[in-house]
């Protein structure tokens, strides 16, 4: 039952290996279908592991963390059994390349082991995600230029691509770098360093976890805790809200307009824009807050993953609000090993301009995620450029920071991100044809639903960012009553399921 | 200092915890186990009350539960007259209209007029015929009379047309559990389903619900409040405006209907459950004391033309049949209304709906003149 919630569980290329998997993989798969946190399945499937993780003694924190592993593995495996298998194998590689860092002495082999293991994680993350974009693009190259590539075009939808690969690549890679650099020492557990990798929680759509961060909670031992329990259940409910209600709501809206703007009008496009951008941020950070949650109810406590990113008052706000597990692993990984702010306007530039490519191409091998980075990187530049020019000029800068300044900026870093969203898509000609629309007059027709519904959600979204941003929830939160607070989170729920529209969709994130 | 500092939560956003100091912490942690406790007694009452109210059939499947309360008042208001029952599809939904016949109708004191009601749903044919007529027996409601309509159309149930496709999923009760069994292929499973809806109202019922209160939230080819929100108090639902007589826009539905009928009529046949259908429902009303009637509803000449002689002859040799082997009178009405106040072949204007119930009533009277029996 609860799959009619989801429009799109397993794609067909993974419907037709799933045929022929073992017959425990198939009746797991029959069980617990989709790793999607909202479903009836997986609530059942967390409520056995929560029970049985909770009921084993403290003494005995390394079958905990066992459960915990063999969990995650079959969290995984339900979904495909043989990607289970390529993840654990990779994981069991990058151990023992910690390993082998942490035994080796001279640098140099040091730094030949760390290439081999980010060459490993990058080649695993190249074959899966990029080969079809990369091979169809010469295919095109090539043929273009009259010459026969000697192969056929892939089939995209044909591709295997492994849920939450780029999020556990980036995680294998930073904690290769950091064993490298010897900020933490290679972990000596496997089943400690499993459960870096595959935890259920952050598996498929991050947050992309540090080692020092994670492994040493890993070695505190987990007491019960009713605040954490609470703060879990928080968590949890508010990414339920924020995906059923919100997120798939708005898909309502933008979905069609997205699908086929030549349909649509003006205005109709523009409204599609700000529910893109409102069920992008619900639907992301509701997955970030409910696997939070579902970690705090384990005793673990992952990198948070947004702070409120639409009040941002520049793009360069934006990125420290915005994903930001991904955001600091750009800076700590790519941006300041290739010089960071320290070699001047251009390079710095240079700098920031690669690390949005990057970021971009991280998120799907298309040209429009590519072009999305560029544009990203293109309006850090612009933002460091206008920054650098108010410098010397203070009325200018102290109107900017004024309540009305701050105002403006808020609405047109809104307005910039919003918009560098239409790029954020596969298919880069209907972004194209979205732009076009947006900024010639068209009719068309209006969107599927009344405009009152998008404009109720969206001032709730709003109304919950300024009730946050005032400090006004601190002190509301800090007096209510239990029986105020529990309700209000029973009332959360169902009005989230009450809300949920039939057509649910799978997390946009899923897909990177 | 405290654990809840130590955990650093007051960083997560959106959800912050007070800012940390020793003076809120202390409260905080203190209020935790109740808060959980509260949330967990709170969701099961709230979602007890969504399973009380989606059970209501007025809101569960408004379109059934809207007309039996309008039934209830019809009933409570004529005390002592045979209460007609029509059972049917849009055409009867559509072209009975029980109020042109209750001003018409000659009120005689010594002699009481039938009560007709529509008890139509759009879609329906035998099977869901037998859908509503199960649940107003379990509703209390005792018909002298029970009208089925005919529609050879709807008896043919392959490719696209198989009828219990078209009774949507979330309409249906825990009465309709038999008739579940008795018809529908994956009987297990939609069982399945309704269970696990019934477990989890606010989600599994959450259209029905918020169709209740907010209907333009729901997506429109979701919405089903279009099948009862303008319900006469006799459960007759008009027909949309339609200008009189032999119009193009006429010609247009027309022509529109031919598209879809013309391949039904090709590969026609009555299918099994359905003559079943019909069979059970006759005894189920005859089990509590009803006379029943087939009633065949006006079609218009270009519509009745589209009947390929094959079709024709079937459809005339099954109800025949089913007249015979059941004992049931059959009210053929094909031929009552005038072209041009048929809408698309088979719907009727809403004059037409008013003209035809004013026959109607008549020869219902004619036909089961004493009530509480077979005629």
């Amino acid at each position: 039952m609860p799959l009619t919630l989801l429009a799109n569980a397993l794609p067909p290329a993974e419907a037709a290996a799933l045929q022929s998997a073992p017959q425990y993989f198939q009746w797991l798969h029959s069980w617990l279908p989709a790793p999607f946190f909202h479903t009836q399945a997986f609530l059942i499937f967390f409520a056995a592991v929560f029970a049985l993780y909770w009921t084993i003694p403290r003494r005995w924190p390394m079958l905990r963390i066992y459960l915990l592993v063999v969990a995650s593995f079959h969290f995984y495996a339900a979904w495909s059994y043989d990607l289970a298998f390529l993840v654990t194998g990779t994981t069991l590689a990058d151990y023992l390349f910690g390993r082998a860092m942490g035994a080796i002495k001279r640098d140099r082999w040091r730094f030949a082991v760390m290439l081999a293991s980010i060459a490993m994680n990058l080649g695993v993350l190249c074959y899966f995600k990029y080969r079809g974009f990369f091979l169809n693009e010469l295919f095109d190259g090539l043929t273009r230029l009259g010459y026969d590539p000697g192969y056929q075009k892939l089939n995209p939808l044909a591709l295997f691509i492994p849920f939450g690969i780029s999020f556990y690549t980036f995680e294998a890679i930073s904690y290769a770098v950091d064993v490298y650099k010897r900020k933490i020492p290679a972990e000596k557990s496997l089943p400690r360093f499993l459960l870096f990798i595959l935890f259920f929680p952050h598996l498929v759509a991050g947050p992309i976890v540090r080692a020092g961060d994670f492994l040493t909670q890993t070695r505190r031992p987990k007491r019960w805790n009713w605040v954490r329990a609470q703060v879990g259940v928080q968590l949890f409910l508010m990414g339920v809200f924020k995906k059923l209600a919100i997120a798939d709501r708005m898909a309502l809206f933008c979905d069609p307009v997205i699908a086929d703007p030549d349909k649509y009008g003006t205005g109709t496009c523009w409204l599609a824009v700000l529910a893109y951008a409102v069920r992008i941020y619900c639907d992301f950070s509701g997955y970030s807050d409910m696997a939070l949650g579902l970690a705090h109810l384990l005793g673990y406590k992952l990198t948070n993953n947004f702070a409120m990113p639409y009040i941002s008052a520049n793009v360069s706000e934006f990125w420290r609000r915005w994903h930001i597990s991904l955001s600091t692993w750009l800076r700590d990984y790519v941006f300041i090993p290739l010089g960071g702010s320290r070699g001047g306007r251009w390079a710095t530039h240079r700098n920031l301009m690669l690390t949005m490519v990057l970021g971009g191409l991280w998120h799907g091998a298309a040209w429009g995620y590519i072009l999305w980075g560029v544009a990203h990187g293109l309006l850090l530049v612009l933002h460091k450029q206008f920054k650098d020019w108010c410098e010397p000029r203070p009325r200018l800068t102290a109107v900017l920071e004024s309540y009305p300044g701050t105002a403006a900026r808020v609405f047109v870093t809104f307005l910039a991100v919003s918009l560098c969203w239409v790029l954020f898509q596969p298919d880069l000609s209907k972004a194209l044809e979205l732009y076009k629309h947006l900024f010639s007059l068209h009719r068309g027709l209006p969107l599927p639903l009344p405009n009152k519904s998008l404009w109720v959600l969206a001032g709730f979204v709003l109304a919950c960012h300024l009730l946050v941003r005032s400090g006004a929830w601190d002190r509301i939160y800090a007096r209510l009553p239990a029986p105020v607070l529990g309700t209000g989170y029973a009332v959360c729920l169902c009005t989230a399921m009450l809300l949920a529209p039939d057509t649910g969709t799978t997390f946009i994130y899923f897909q990177f | 200092m405290t654990r809840t500092v130590r955990l650093r939560l007051t960083w997560l956003p959106s959800t912050t915890l007070p800012r940390a100091s020793v003076a809120r912490a202390a409260p905080v942690r203190r209020r935790a186990r109740p808060t959980l406790l509260w949330f967990g007694v709170a969701a099961l009452a709230l979602n007890a009350l969504a399973g009380a109210v989606s059970s209501d059939a007025r809101v569960r499947d408004p379109e059934y539960g809207r007309r039996m309360s309008r039934l209830r008042d019809r009933v409570a208001e004529n005390p002592g007259r045979p209460l007609v029952l029509v059972l049917g599809s849009s055409r009867t939904a559509m072209g009975v209209r029980p109020g042109e016949w209750e001003a018409a109708r000659p009120a005689d004191p010594a002699r009481p007029d039938p009560l007709l009601f529509n008890a139509a749903l759009l879609g329906s044919g035998p099977i869901m015929e037998q859908m509503v007529l199960r649940r107003a027996y379990a509703d209390g409601f005792r018909p002298a009379v029970v009208l089925i309509e005919y529609w050879p159309p709807f008896l043919h149930s392959d490719g696209g047309w198989v009828e219990t496709h078209r009774i949507a999923r979330d309409r249906l009760m825990d009465v309709d559990r038999p008739l579940v069994r008795d018809y529908f292929p994956d009987a297990a499973r939609i069982e399945r389903e309704m269970d696990w809806k019934n477990r989890v109202p606010a989600f599994g019922h959450r259209e029905r619900l918020l169709v209740q209160v907010a209907q333009r939230w729901v997506p429109p080819e979701k919405r089903s409040d279009w099948t009862w929100d303008d319900l006469d108090g006799w459960g007759w639902k008009p027909a949309p405006e339609f200008e009189p007589g032999l119009t193009p826009a006429r010609a247009a539905c027309h022509a529109r209907c031919a598209d879809i009928y013309n391949p039904l009529f090709a590969a026609y046949r009555v299918a099994p459950a359905a003559d079943r259908a019909f069979r059970e429902t006759v005894a189920l009303a005859r089990a509590h004391g009803a006379a029943v009637g087939f009633v065949y509803l006006p079609e218009s000449s270009e519509f009745r033309k589209l009947y390929p002689e094959r079709v024709e002859r079937v459809a005339r040799e099954h109800l025949a049949g089913l007249s015979r082997d059941l004992g049931v009178p059959v009210l053929d009405t094909r031929g009552w209304i005038d072209d041009g106040l048929i809408m698309d072949g088979f719907h009727l204007t809403r004059p037409g709906a008013a003209e035809y119930t004013r026959k109607l009533g008549p020869a219902v009277a004619r036909t089961f003149p004493t009530t509480g029996g077979a005629p």
